[in-house]
């Protein structure tokens, strides 16, 4: 049988298996692989069947399945790759999740967009008002006026971790505009 | 090799569209040849000659006109493609060329020669175009598709506007690669050993660095880092800066604003530069460069040698050197963990540039590669593993996005969505929601680059979700996914999370030229 054809096979039984392929599964790992295995395996799976190999057969339901495979190699790579992002992928997976979900995804992000929402941020009635004239001056691009605000705003609220990331932000936003309208060769009268 | 699929009977080809010179190579009988124009030569200037009588002559012929007629005469047009023409860059070339830069219709930098406005990718196609003609007659067979190589670090605007060129030049691209990658291809082929390399590729306009895994079968790049500003044109413009600046002195004048002498001023400091690349000091003489106050005729007559040549150019050396760090410490890599060093670019010839890079690393460079034509080669080789049929032996590529690609958030900053040095294609998505009541569209400002602050990256288009279903602010949930493709090219989709719908997106304040644009730039409309 020719290796095409072999190919074809070997696609198209991978592409219906997809859905069911956890992270471990496409790479051709075992749950128990070690940290040093995950790019060997990646690199394998990448070299036996990479997108470009069938690119001049001009076979775009074929191409759409390779580019599908690679696209859940390259996934489960980068996440069993970074051993932080493994550790959560592994408890999804004994709770019978096979990928980090789109809905997953978007409940996270939502959350975070919920905790993030700067508005919200304050609550005390006179950390709000400063933290109100600091959000209004990063976007009018006043990172030095949003570094004054903000420590006031922290003077009611000292515990407050969207403040102070936001200080850290703003403090960075400044510098680097400070950097761009410094010079030294100016000569300041006051 | 297999050959089980053969499409058509047109030949493609590997291209390497260069700032200052052009090379086009093919795979012939499974080895890789550099395509030779009737005159022998194997690169070819990318000058683009306007008015040689009625149309347009690229190359050499194009190059022999730069010194007599410099304001009709376009050379190193690929600094500017793709940019801004607000950007502090433009600014820089402006002072540097002889012919007009002018603001097109989308912000984008444009061309203008003899009162007539030309988009970059329109004389970069004329580049392209010449550079098939040279391949059809030295193989007598048609060119259909190419491989073209852009410098690594080139982002999604300069990608694009490389594509409009190919598309205006009537050539399919099969690929868009980048350089350094196509000469790792090149020096990998038929030399299968795992190996960590190094490539050091500093050409006409811009400096790349690229560190690779390479091991039989496959090309994994692991960090890629660079500047798109910074390369044989910025040596030249130090060494004919200092010649000008010898010139006034001797004869109290000001050249600064006559074209013609500094561009003749620009081409001896070129080729005094490359002579130095051979000896150890040589003459420069420009018979006629001006006139003086009196209306005497200025000629220039001077010497420099290799210390003087080094001195000017220092500065320009040391800057690559900071980009190579980065690319090493992105890689996770010390100098002694590269077992192979490539020079690559012509600026590289240049002793000082090849000594400072072996003391860096520790070891000689690779001495068998031929840095102008390398990337060529890597092109013909990558171009021909595209066109041909199934071939479970043939090496493979795994590339990455060399700057990090985010979306505007509150206060002028962006938020990171795709790191730098992700292994591309890639994707990643972000869910917005309205944070209005009855809010019926999302504006997504999408940037490129490495800084927190949106106005030092590069904004690559606003882009509109509208028609949204009118409804309490955060209720409508619009998933955005962006893609980049294996050219480098970023793309946007998105989805009501609701309706499971594609919903519409429109983008504006890109530089792009829009598709229309390109349809009627093609050379068949217009009458060549």
């Amino acid at each position: 049988m020719d290796r095409t054809l072999l190919a074809r096979i070997e696609i198209d039984t991978l592409h219906e298996l997809l859905p069911d392929l956890d992270y471990y599964r496409i790479l051709g790992l075992d749950r128990q692989a070690s940290q040093d295995e995950i790019g060997p395996a990646f690199r394998n799976e990448s070299r036996r069947l990479h997108p470009d190999r069938f690119a001049a057969l001009g076979d775009d339901a074929l191409t759409e399945k390779v580019n599908a495979i690679s696209r859940l190699v390259r996934e489960a790579y980068g996440t069993l790759n970074d051993p932080e992002k493994r550790a959560v992928y592994d408890d999804e997976l004994v709770n019978g999740v096979s990928r980090m979900s789109d809905d997953a995804m978007a409940r996270a992000d939502q959350q975070r967009a919920a905790q993030n929402d700067p508005a919200e941020a304050a609550t005390n009635e006179k950390a709000a008002k400063y933290w109100k004239m600091a959000l209004k001056d990063l976007a009018e691009n006043n990172p030095k006026g949003a570094v004054m605000n903000i420590q006031f705003a922290l003077t009611f609220e000292p515990n407050n971790e969207t403040f102070k990331e936001y200080l850290e932000r703003a403090k960075s936003g400044a510098e680097e505009q400070h950097k761009k309208t410094y010079n030294p060769y100016k000569l300041r009268l006051n | 090799m297999s050959d089980e699929v053969t499409r058509t009977e047109e030949l493609t080809v590997g291209i390497d569209l260069g700032t200052s010179n052009s090379v086009v190579a093919i795979v012939r009988d499974g080895e890789p040849v550099v395509l030779a124009d009737e005159a022998g030569n194997r690169t070819h200037p990318s000058v683009v000659a306007f008015g040689y009588g009625s149309a347009t002559v690229v190359g050499h012929r194009a190059r022999q006109q730069l010194t007599y007629a410099p304001e009709n005469t376009v050379y190193s047009a690929k600094r500017l493609i793709g940019r801004r023409y607000s950007s502090e860059v433009v600014e820089r070339m402006k002072r540097m060329v002889s012919w007009g830069i002018t603001e097109g219709p989308h912000g984008d930098a444009r061309i203008r020669v003899q009162g007539k406005v030309w988009a970059v990718p329109e004389v970069s196609a004329r580049v392209l175009s010449h550079m098939k003609e040279i391949a059809e007659h030295a193989t007598g067979g048609k060119v259909g598709s190419a491989v073209i190589t852009v410098p690594a670090y080139f982002n999604d605007h300069q990608r694009q506007a490389t594509r409009d060129a190919a598309a205006i030049a009537g050539l399919k691209v099969l690929r868009i690669i980048n350089e350094p990658t196509a000469a790792a291809l090149a020096y990998g082929f038929g030399r299968e050993r795992r190996q960590h390399v190094a490539v050091y590729d500093l050409g006409g306009g811009t400096f790349d660095m690229t560190v690779l895994r390479m091991e039989p079968g496959i090309y994994e790049v692991l960090s890629t880092s660079g500047d798109t500003f910074l390369g044989g044109d910025d040596f030249d413009a130090a060494i004919a800066d200092w010649l000008r600046a010898q010139v006034e002195k001797q004869h109290s004048i000001d050249l600064s604003d006559n074209h013609t002498a500094r561009t003749k001023l620009r081409d001896a400091a070129e080729r005094a530069k490359i002579a130095l690349s051979a000896l150890p000091a040589v003459e420069i003489r420009v018979p006629s460069l001006a006139r003086d106050k009196q209306g005497h005729g200025i000629a220039v007559h001077t010497r420099i040698d290799r210390m003087q040549a080094l001195e000017l150019v220092m500065p320009l050396i040391q800057r690559t050197f900071v980009v190579v760090d980065d690319a090493l410490s992105q890689a996770g890599l010390s100098t002694a963990q590269i077992d192979a060093v490539l020079l690559v670019g012509g600026m590289t010839r240049f002793p000082a540039v090849a000594e400072a890079v072996g003391r860096y690393f520790g070891k000689e460079p690779v001495g068998s590669i031929n840095p102008d034509e390398v990337v060529a080669v890597g092109a013909a080789i990558q171009a021909h593993s595209l066109a041909q049929g199934f071939d479970p032996e043939a090496a493979v590529l795994l590339d990455v996005t060399p700057q990090t690609l985010g979306v505007g958030t509150v206060g002028g900053f962006v938020e990171p969505l795709i790191p730098r040095n992700t292994a591309i294609p890639t994707d990643a998505s972000k869910v917005f929601h309205t944070a209005q009541d009855n809010q019926t569209e999302v504006r997504i400002k999408v940037f490129q680059g490495e800084s927190r602050m949106q106005a030092d990256n590069e904004l690559l288009g606003h882009f509109v979700l509208d028609g949204l279903r009118p409804a309490p602010r955060g209720e409508c949930r619009v998933k955005v996914t962006f893609s980049i493709d294996a050219d480098g090219i970023v793309h946007v989709a998105a989805i009501d999370q609701e309706s499971g719908r594609a919903q519409e997106i429109t983008i504006e304040a890109s530089s792009n030229l829009s598709r229309e644009e390109v349809q009627k730039m093609k050379f068949a409309d217009l009458g060549f």
